[in-house]
């Protein structure tokens, strides 16, 4: 019964584009609510009776096509498919939303799904090539100049990327014969020659580090994220979404090498290095969507340094992260989407006043940043209160320190736009959305934030069916430490970063294309070598 | 000369393309990179796990084993996919060229 999930947003996504010639974004918005609403009853079935699997054409598992719903898989799909929603009915009045746009749109969710679901290493292949594609067309879909080359550095590095995953594929089919997730990690540790198992392992985490932008692989994401011309809808997808993909397959593929390899410091320091350059070229761009591209790249060190950890404490609390992650990005990006079509720019330094002149945005704006930064009560707090707890090393806690101060960095520079002089209605572009829903979906996802933050003790326990016991001396120590870490990094701000030359030079630096395939064989080397050499594997 | 396999030849082939990769700025040359590497993926697939003397897997078996026809049936696939993403390349590229006359990366966007 999964595979409707996966079925029916392609059969209305061709429906809309073949057979419809009139407005089909009701049917489309439709159906997503049908969507949600299967989902949720799937999410119901598996917090009943435990994990699906559904076999395809009926052979055994290790050999048939199985889609596998676990928790963790059902509750992302369900995620997924809400923002899928919300975006839409936030799209619904904008000139983009087209039968062409509601045709990729749906693709696209399609794609993602069973990107959760499939267990089948190369069917996980052809399903990261193809959502390449459709987002690299939704990214030029206005086809100016820029567009279309950020589109095209997008698709090459991702295509160049995927073709790592499925040479890793092929060495591990050499030597199982199968190419199902879960029942190689069954018969994993029978492998004659564990060394044999590096070159797989290298390829195929290079793929992910690249989809998910780990230090030094990261440099496609601000152009994708960027584009200019891009509906604000695509890179609130591109981070509330597909970046979770890239993540929930980190997540498996270690785990399924996890009995053999464990590179839980390697990318222990991976991460911290790009929670940390994350935020440093996130506090060094004036375009909002730039800042909150490499703020992306900050936060995913941030989850992957949750994974690394190894303990129930830290996973769970990246998982809840991921979840949080999704909704305030969403509306941080949403907002900016808004505040572009109204003001005509995204420059952080010719915007002002949004909390008198929007309101609504406003709120969502200080929501979203709130979350972000792990304000007490916000998803962020619970989440990061979670993965620090995972560790007693002071060290860690050190760093996991400095990635929140540099969080509240950016985030202070974000929120400048919301005070300062209310600016005149004429000087504004008039909005073709006379019910302000564009406003009102992100201020939902706004208020989000803030009750799965509320309840997120019981939250995490429903959705997960983990439940971890709060201190509330610690989380209130935690929020004391968040309000001096606010105020020393208000006081950077206004004292140095403002005016600082670095960060002006920093913002600019840019890879070139040859440079991003070049460093993708550096981190597959270093990678495999440091397998080689370090672990003794 | 044993050593000289489909799998050494595939995996050679995929370090030139990305060789090409690395070192080309021009685009067309980039899309042609990337197809060489994807053939060295395509060849290392169609002979791993190659028993010498085995057959095709159609008909009735006789004393020859049959070949796995897994890794063949993949490739299928993934040969269309890359078609279909070296058309999609192209086509970027074509627009781009004919509009805006540019034919390499190039760092400076605007």
């Amino acid at each position: 019964m999964l595979y409707w999930l996966i079925i029916v947003p392609i059969a209305i996504a061709v429906i809309n584009i073949g057979f419809i010639h009139s407005d089909s974004r009701k049917l489309i918005i439709a159906s997503q609510v049908g969507i949600v609403g299967y989902t949720s009853y799937l999410f119901y079935k598996v917090r009943q009776d435990g994990a699906i699997a559904d076999n395809m054409g009926g052979y055994p598992g290790q050999f048939a096509i199985t889609l596998y719903a676990d928790r963790i898989a059902i509750v992302l799909i369900w995620l997924t498919t809400l923002l899928f929603l919300g975006l839409l009915i936030y799209a619904y009045a904008e000139d983009y939303f087209t039968s062409q746009f509601g045709f990729l749109y749906l693709t696209l969710q399609s794609l993602i799904i069973a990107l959760f679901l499939s267990t089948d290493l190369f069917n996980i292949y052809v399903l990261l090539e193809v959502s390449t594609v459709v987002i690299a067309i939704l990214i030029m879909i206005r086809k100016d100049k820029q567009a279309v080359y950020d589109g095209m550095i997008f698709l090459f590095v991702s295509v160049i990327g995927s073709g790592f995953w499925l040479f890793g594929t092929g060495f591990l089919y050499r030597t199982f014969g199968f190419l199902d997730i879960y029942a190689i990690e069954e018969v994993i540790t029978q492998v004659d020659d564990p060394r044999s198992l590096i070159l797989p392992f290298a390829f195929m985490m290079t793929t992910l580090s690249l989809k998910i932008a780990l230090f030094p692989l990261s440099s496609w994401l601000p152009i994708a994220y960027g584009t200019p011309s891009a509906p604000a809808v695509i890179p609130a997808i591109l981070s509330g979404v597909y970046e979770t993909t890239g993540l929930y397959l980190f997540i498996r593929i270690t785990h399924m090498f996890a009995q053999v390899i464990d590179l839980q410091m390697f990318f222990l320091v991976i991460g911290f290095i790009t929670a940390i350059t994350g935020f440093i070229f996130a506090v060094a761009q004036d375009d909002m969507r730039l800042l909150l591209a490499y703020s992306t790249i900050s936060q995913v060190g941030l989850m992957v340094v949750g994974i690394s950890l190894g303990t129930d404490y830290s996973f769970y609390g990246t998982l809840y992260h991921m979840f949080a992650h999704s909704l305030f990005k969403t509306v941080l990006f949403l907002s900016v989407g808004t505040l572009n079509t109204r003001y005509e720019t995204r420059n952080i330094q010719d915007i002002r006043g949004v909390m008198k002149t929007f309101p609504i945005t406003g709120a969502a704006i200080l929501f979203g940043l709130l979350g972000i930064t792990g304000a007490p009560l916000f998803n962020g707090s619970i989440s990061k209160y979670m993965i620090s707890y995972g560790s007693d090393s002071p060290y860690i806690q050190l760093l996991l320190n400095v990635i929140n101060f540099g969080t509240l960095l950016y985030s202070i520079k974000f929120a400048s736009v919301l005070f300062g002089e209310k600016i005149k209605p004429e000087k504004l572009k008039e909005s073709k959305d006379p019910f302000n829903l564009t406003q009102w979906v992100t201020l939902t996802f706004g208020v989000l934030t803030l009750l799965t933050g509320l309840f997120g003790n019981r939250l995490i326990t429903f959705l997960y069916g983990y439940s971890f016991v709060f201190s509330t001396s610690a989380y209130l120590e935690k929020g004391f430490v968040y309000l001096l870490l606010s105020f020393a990094a208000y006081a950077l701000y206004r004292g140095w970063v403002k005016e600082s030359d670095f960060f002006d030079k920093v913002g600019h630096v840019e890879l070139s294309f040859n440079a991003m395939i070049t460093l993708q064989l550096i981190f597959f080397i270093g990678l495999a070598g440091y397998m080689y050499v370090i672990t003794g594997l | 000369m044993d050593f000289i396999t489909g799998e050494i030849v595939g995996i050679l082939l995929f370090f030139i393309g990305l060789y090409g990769l690395m070192t080309k700025k021009s685009i067309i040359k980039t899309i042609m990179s990337m197809s060489i590497m994807e053939s060295g993926i395509y060849l290392f697939y169609v002979t791993i796990n190659y028993v010498p003397g085995s057959v095709p897997p159609i008909g009735q078996q006789g004393d020859a084993p049959f070949v796995d026809p897994v890794p063949s049936a993949l490739m299928i696939t993934a040969i269309v996919i890359g078609i279909g993403v070296t058309a999609i390349g192209l086509t970027m590229f074509m627009h781009y060229k004919q509009k805006h006359g540019i034919t390499h990366w190039s760092r400076n966007r605007n």
